[in-house]
């Protein structure tokens, strides 16, 4: 058992930046590389929890109380290669918004598992950002397991030079009343490929789901690639669903009456894609993680 | 002093010649209109002039100051002094009205120069109040969500602040109640001056009522077949188009693509 303060000192692996003393009970196994953390229902700050690939980290798990109310920023570092499973279980009418940003100092591989359990009318606002460099695998497996359990999930992906991206989104609804709101967007420069297969499935007697996918590729060079493959499994008439996939270069009309402004054509792709990835980068509400993923994105977008 | 000169000027698109040698010089200070029906390829006029990449110049050239302009990039002819009001201006989501201006002013400034942000906001209130566009204009995504007025209002923001040497503004009156158009007439007047030079392309008297042009050309088929003073625009306005055809010997009716027959077993006479 660690307590919060050894975490706080020890700074490399995980740094908890607000004072998660007696309400916040933190398990690290450093031996089988499991942190389980079990919030409290309510405090006072957002809380901000950074990974690093210092720590032999396997899995992960935050857990959110009944009727819990939090914000969390979690920012992932990838320094060497990894292999990771993040749990994310949020109990009955939690309600609960996190800002994911995926980085990495240099291309490294990784494969990650995502879990994210959903009880009765829990409430899950997930924005993730992935900015890293290299090769990436995302496997998400979304529970809706009890009434009423919602998921708002919005992913802003950007690769460039040689980086590959998997994604495999299974989003399944398990009980009545669910819904799922998943919104990909992917940015591609060089001869980056991102992929995403996105799955939504609706069981039998699930009346009055909802399942909405919606992708959005935009390609920045000649040569880039985005495919994306969204399904729906539907066995239930009761419901709402739909799904759809917009993939291309930026449009030439808005190009034109950027450029016909005196923009620079570097100057009009980054303020077109801001319009893309601004809504992510205000969500950060820290400063200097703002900077830094502005930079990330300036980077991956001029091709540095 | 700017000028703007067209020389012979023969334009296509996917194959198709749409200007069939224009010959135009604007100088600063002069305000020139060109009118004519549907489809005689004005708005190509303008196109070509700040250089959308879909018009492709057969022959003839487009000089800017004595400089040829035929090939240099769009951004380029614009920080040297080009301005076009366009007649669809596109939705950009996601950006903000007052960060694309302020980027693009921004662009024009010499490297070692700043923009002093406290006289641009100032500058771009006072712009967008004398246009009467009312408040939260700078928070809003580029024309997204506009009516139709209120980007054509937004055009001629940008040229106030952006201070071209050469400004065309197409069809800049369509799509404008009347008191709009008062204003954008206001407005664009207001910015005369011997360092401007216009061109207005419009289909309707209205707009000239506002906006008083030196010369008149009268566009049909691609080519400029009449120029004189504002005395056409009334002519215009009372007779349309078909006196001057008629005086000029224009046919309306394009060949068209020839007809021709599939055939069939019934109809092909070496089958029967």
């Amino acid at each position: 058992m660690k307590n919060p303060d050894y975490l706080a000192r020890s700074l490399g692996p995980i740094f908890l930046d607000q004072p998660l003393t007696h309400n916040t009970k933190i398990r690290l196994n450093e031996i089988d590389g499991t942190l389980n953390v079990s919030f409290p229902k309510t405090l006072k700050e957002k809380v901000s929890l950074i990974i690093t690939s210092d720590l032999y980290l396997k899995k992960i798990l935050l857990d959110f109380p009944t009727e819990s109310n939090h914000s969390i920023n979690l920012l992932y570092h990838f320094k060497k290669n990894e292999k990771r499973e993040i749990t994310f279980k949020l109990h009955p009418q939690s309600n609960v918004k996190i800002i994911e940003s995926y980085l990495s100092i240099k291309p490294v591989k990784s494969d990650l598992t995502r879990v994210i359990e959903l009880y009765h009318h829990a409430h899950l606002t997930l924005s993730s950002g992935v900015f890293m460099d290299g090769e990436h695998g995302f496997n998400d497996e979304i529970l809706l397991k009890e009434i009423g359990a919602r998921i708002d999930y919005d992913t802003l992906s950007i690769a460039h030079k040689q980086d590959s991206f998997k994604s495999t989104q299974n989003i399944r609804h398990l009980a009545k009343n669910t819904v799922s709101n998943v919104h990909n967007l992917m940015v591609v420069n060089h001869h980056a490929v991102i992929e995403f297969y996105v799955n939504g499935y609706i069981e039998k007697g699930m009346s009055g789901s909802n399942c909405k996918q919606q992708n959005r590729g935009v390609i920045l060079s000649e040569t880039g690639i985005v495919r994306v493959d969204p399904k729906l499994f539907i066995d239930e008439y009761d419901v709402e669903a739909g799904h759809g996939a917009a993939i291309g270069q930026i449009n030439e009309d808005e190009m034109f009456y950027l450029l016909s402004r005196g923009l620079s054509e570097s100057e009009a792709k980054r303020l077109i894609l801001s319009g893309y990835t601004e809504p992510f980068v205000q969500s950060l509400d820290e400063g200097a993680l703002k900077r830094t993923i502005n930079q990330r994105i300036a980077k991956k977008v001029k091709g540095e | 002093m700017a000028i703007l000169e067209m020389k012979n000027l023969v334009v296509s698109v996917e194959g198709n010649t749409i200007l069939h040698g224009i010959n135009l010089i604007v100088k600063g200070g002069e305000t020139h209109a060109i009118m004519g029906p549907n489809g005689t390829g004005k708005s190509t006029l303008a196109q070509i002039v700040m250089g959308h990449p879909k018009y492709k110049i057969e022959s003839g050239e487009i000089l800017l100051d004595g400089e040829v302009i035929n090939e240099m990039p769009v951004d380029e002819r614009s920080r040297k002094g080009l301005f076009l009001g366009m007649q669809n201006p596109v939705e950009v989501p996601g950006v903000t009205n007052f960060d694309f201006v302020k980027t693009a002013v921004t662009a024009r400034l010499p490297k070692d120069k700043h923009l002093r942000i406290g006289k641009f906001i100032l500058e771009f209130e006072d712009s967008a109040k004398e246009l009467k566009m009312g408040s939260g204009l700078s928070h809003r995504f580029l024309n997204q969500g506009f009516s139709g007025g209120e980007k054509k209002r937004n055009e001629i923001l940008q040229m106030k602040l952006l201070k071209p040497s050469i400004a065309l503004l197409d069809e800049i009156d369509s799509g404008l109640d009347v008191d709009a158009l008062r204003i954008v007439g206001e407005n664009v007047t207001a910015l005369k001056s011997p360092n401007l030079g216009m061109i207005l392309i419009t289909h309707y008297q209205r707009l000239l009522d506002y906006i008083v042009p030196d010369y008149v050309h009268i566009m049909i088929k691609g080519q400029i077949v009449k120029t004189g003073g504002k005395e056409l625009i009334a002519k215009i306005d009372s007779d349309g188009y078909d006196w001057l055809k008629a005086e000029l010997g224009i046919d309306d009716f394009d060949e068209g693509p020839k007809q021709f027959s599939l055939g069939t077993c019934a109809t092909n006479p070496t089958t029967r």
